[in-house]
């Protein structure tokens, strides 16, 4: 962790005489696509993991994981962008509540 | 006849001739044949009279009567079809008489040792002799090579010299006893005359009766010896006995007055009595004791020894996996969590050392020693595994350690890796420890961080080192998320721009996530970044969620102390109670728990490494180890520390059984998919199976320990999810459903 610009302060609003001042904060986060349900209903697999395709190829390409994004609908229903693009080409209907398919957002 | 003989060596030419020449007598008309038979008769006795005093003198060494060449010429005189054989019969009397004489006289010494002697004085001067009377009967000689007798006098002389002394029966004793008692000797240790007994030898070879005269009792009476010796490995230590057998076997191979043959075989003796016979017990008594101190020249010599033995490397291999066995399951169950990979791998060093050294690289030891480590290693279950990743990770943070140093124990660790049946625990355990060295920097290199990975990649796949890999990756995307972040900051709160705080932005599928705190009391000042940092982040990063990790976070807080400030390092639990001490003096621990919302038993240790050990910043009232709801505690004000910047222990990072539990239960999770994906691999490609088949063929694909009743269990789910299904006709078959 950078450990640089030690000399500076979180809060300079905050008097000297404190006994304690943070000085240096280092947080931690752990991010996770904002979904309802975490599995794609597609591949069963977790949308947090690149769907059952990527995996398979990710042998060949070490950063195929990182492409794997969800995708969400109007329905607010999400999935593997690549198991719903696959999806659309037969059905484009939400394979969870039938709805006609249309993107609302897609992760990044 | 006789004129025929012309002597064309003038050294033998005839200074006084008894003999009138032939040519003379031819010219004479022969009328009455009858005299001469008698004159000759008496002539021939003459003649014959004198070759005996002649031999005779030759051979008791006095100045003969007449001269060699006279007998030179009587020889030739007399060396016709008609004389011959008397020439010969004479010949062989005087000889035999003479040896009759000497044996007489030899057999009259009562030592051995004197006989010994005079024998050999008596050859050599016989041998001259034997040659001045070659010359004397070389006509003779000559003759017989046609009669495909060659060299006749030579040999009659060898052969009665061979029969009338040697074959005596008392000289004949005598002469074998002082052979195999000097020979005796000398593997006492004394010096011996090799020219004598090669000498003696050597007569009995070139008579051809070594084997029946010596060899076949110097073999016994060597058997004899060293099984007299091989009783010594009672009393002697098996190092000085292996030590003392293998001089033995130099010596005995060096005798190179006896033919290499026999040599040979006295090996092949000492090797029976001394090694084979002995071999059980040997092995029994001292190897353990050899093995545990190293002693790699005599385990050599043991090797070396066995080597000649018929199955002696196999009965070493046999002792050499016992011991392995016995010491390993020691190490393995006796040694804890911290010791264990540690002795490991140093028992593994000394093995192979010895199997370097002294078992000549032998290719069935190594074989030995991975199947047994790999055997033992894996009858306790997970906690090898377990171990083997702590101290990697224990390497991994030493500050002591060059980066050769480190590559060197890698190697090491990666053979014991090997080894480990459940690499998926290790996978856990390591991935979580790897996070802990990610997450707080503690890694002391990065390229041998990246050297475990790349290593455990090639030991076992892509996928086995997926997490990790994605695990540096985020690391290295945070760095560019905190740049951009510091620039963003810097635009849209330029007044918060210089504060210096980072945030680790991790996926949460790499990293093993603990649920957040989310009661937790964090202060204003940090709600606020936190929030900030949230709306950033979500703006470049579309659909995703953060959850802070408070438990990973950390801090350094600047502490005003009576005589000095300092920097803290501390987690931000610790912070977060230290500074409610800015606004309170003292504070009791169900308070500060109210004001924070820790979780009690977390509480508990934040507050014991702020008010225990050298890091005393709080004083709690009572001196006490627990820490109970009603104790109160003061801010140190007169702490100090020759440290400018000090390090809190952060009591809470030590890993608590609940992680533990979870990181188990991951792993068991884990295993099941890896059954399930199993199962349904081998029906796809059998589409029907019996469940026994099934059930072999999936212990056979799982290198992972699998329980009889886990896997019966995986298989009625997979039935319940229609993968595949029980065969109508019969219930013990399973089909696959396409």
């Amino acid at each position: 962790m950078a450990d640089e610009n030690d000399n500076d302060r979180i809060d300079d609003n905050q008097k000297p005489e404190k006994m304690f001042t943070l000085k240096k904060w280092n947080a931690v986060a752990m991010w996770s696509w904002d979904v309802e349900c975490d599995t794609c209903a597609i591949c069963r697999v977790q949308v947090m993991d690149a769907c059952l395709r990527c995996q398979a190829e990710s042998k060949k390409d070490s950063y195929g994981k990182q492409d794997c994004v969800v995708v969400w609908g109007e329905c607010n229903h999400s999935f593997h962008y690549c198991c719903m693009s696959l999806w659309v080409k037969q059905n484009n209907r939400c394979p969870l509540c039938q709805q006609e398919w249309s993107i609302q957002r897609m992760g990044k | 006849m006789i004129s025929l003989f012309t002597v064309t060596d003038s050294r033998f030419c005839p200074q006084s001739n008894k003999i009138p020449p032939k040519s003379a007598k031819k010219s004479l008309p022969i009328v009455n044949f009858r005299g001469y038979p008698i004159i000759i008769e008496h002539l021939l006795e003459n003649q014959h009279a004198q070759l005996t005093d002649g031999l005779k003198a030759i051979l008791y060494s006095k100045e003969p009567d007449i001269s060699l060449e006279n007998l030179f010429q009587i020889v030739d005189n007399l060396n016709d079809t008609e004389h011959r054989e008397r020439l010969f019969q004479l010949l062989t009397d005087v000889i035999e008489g003479y040896l009759n004489n000497e044996k007489f006289a030899l057999l009259n010494k009562s030592r051995d040792g004197v006989v010994f002697c005079h024998l050999l004085a008596l050859w050599r001067s016989y041998s001259q002799k034997v040659i001045i009377i070659k010359n004397v009967y070389i006509k003779y000689d000559r003759c017989c090579q046609n009669g495909l007798k060659y060299n006749a006098v030579q040999m009659v002389c060898t052969e009665l010299f061979k029969n009338i002394i040697i074959l005596e029966q008392t000289l004949k004793n005598r002469i074998v006893s002082q052979l195999l008692l000097t020979i005796n000797e000398s593997r006492q240790g004394n010096v011996l005359d090799k020219n004598e007994i090669d000498t003696i030898i050597s007569i009995l070879l070139q008579m051809d009766i070594y084997k029946d005269v010596f060899e076949n009792r110097y073999l016994l009476e060597s058997k004899n010896y060293f099984l007299e010796q091989s009783v010594l490995v009672k009393s002697k230590s098996v190092e000085e006995f292996l030590k003392q057998t293998n001089k033995c076997i130099s010596t005995e191979a060096r005798r190179e007055y006896l033919p290499e043959e026999s040599n040979e075989k006295v090996l092949k003796i000492i090797y029976e009595e001394m090694v084979a016979n002995n071999l059980d017990y040997i092995l029994d008594k001292g190897f353990e004791s050899l093995m545990d101190s190293s002693h790699t020249d005599v385990l050599a010599i043991l090797y070396d020894l066995c080597k000649n033995v018929p199955h002696g490397v196999e009965i070493i291999a046999d002792h050499f996996q016992k011991y392995i066995l016995l010491k390993c399951t020691t190490i393995v169950v006796r040694t804890t969590e911290k010791s264990m990979i540690q002795e490991i791998i140093e028992f593994k060093d000394k093995l192979e050392a010895v199997i370097a050294t002294s078992f000549g690289e032998n290719r069935l030891f190594s074989e030995l020693l991975r199947t047994v480590f790999t055997k033992v290693i894996n009858t306790k279950g997970c906690e090898p595994a377990q171990n083997l990743a702590k101290y990697l990770d224990s390497k991994l943070r030493s500050k002591y350690l060059n980066e050769n140093a480190l590559e060197n124990i890698l190697k090491k660790v990666m053979v014991i890796f090997r080894y480990i049946q459940e690499k998926d625990v290790f996978e856990a355990y390591y991935r979580k420890d790897l996070a802990r060295r990610l997450i707080f920097g503690k890694s002391t290199s990065q390229d041998e961080e990246r050297s475990v990975i790349s290593k455990l990649k090639v030991e076992c796949g892509e996928y086995f080192t997926a997490k990790m890999e994605g695990m540096f990756r985020d690391v290295n995307v945070s760095r560019d998320i905190n740049a951009d972040f510091k620039q963003y900051l810097s635009n849209v709160h330029p007044n918060l721009a210089h504060s210096d705080i980072s945030v680790m932005v991790l996926t949460n599928s790499f990293w093993t996530s603990s649920t957040g705190n989310h009661q937790l009391v964090v202060p204003a000042d940090l709600l606020r970044y936190q929030s900030i940092f949230r709306k950033y982040y979500c703006f470049t990063h579309n659909g995703r969620k953060l959850d802070w990790q408070s438990n990973l976070a950390h801090c350094i807080v600047r502490a005003s102390f009576a005589n000095s400030v300092k920097e803290l390092q501390v987690s931000l639990f610790q912070t977060i109670v230290l500074l409610l001490f800015n606004d309170h003096d003292t504070l009791t621990t169900s308070r500060i728990q109210e004001l924070t919302k820790i979780d009690p038993s977390e509480l508990k240790i934040v507050l014991r490494s702020l008010s225990w050990g050298k890091t005393k910043i709080l004083i709690k009232d009572f001196d006490e180890n627990a820490i109970a709801p009603t104790d109160s505690f003061t801010f140190n004000r007169n702490f100090s520390d020759k440290l400018f910047r000090i390090k809190i222990n952060q009591l809470q990072m030590k890993e608590s059984i609940e992680e533990q539990k979870v990181t188990e239960k991951n792993i068991l999770v884990d295993r099941q998919f890896q059954m399930d994906a199993a199962i349904v691999r081998i029906l796809k490609r059998k589409r029907i199976i019996s469940h026994n088949e099934l059930v072999a063929e999936v212990y056979n694909v799982m290198n992972l320990p699998v329980a009889p009743q886990d896997l019966k269990k995986r298989i009625e789910l997979l039935i319940d999810r229609e993968y595949i299904k029980r065969d109508s006709d019969n219930t013990a078959m399973y089909t696959y459903i396409a």
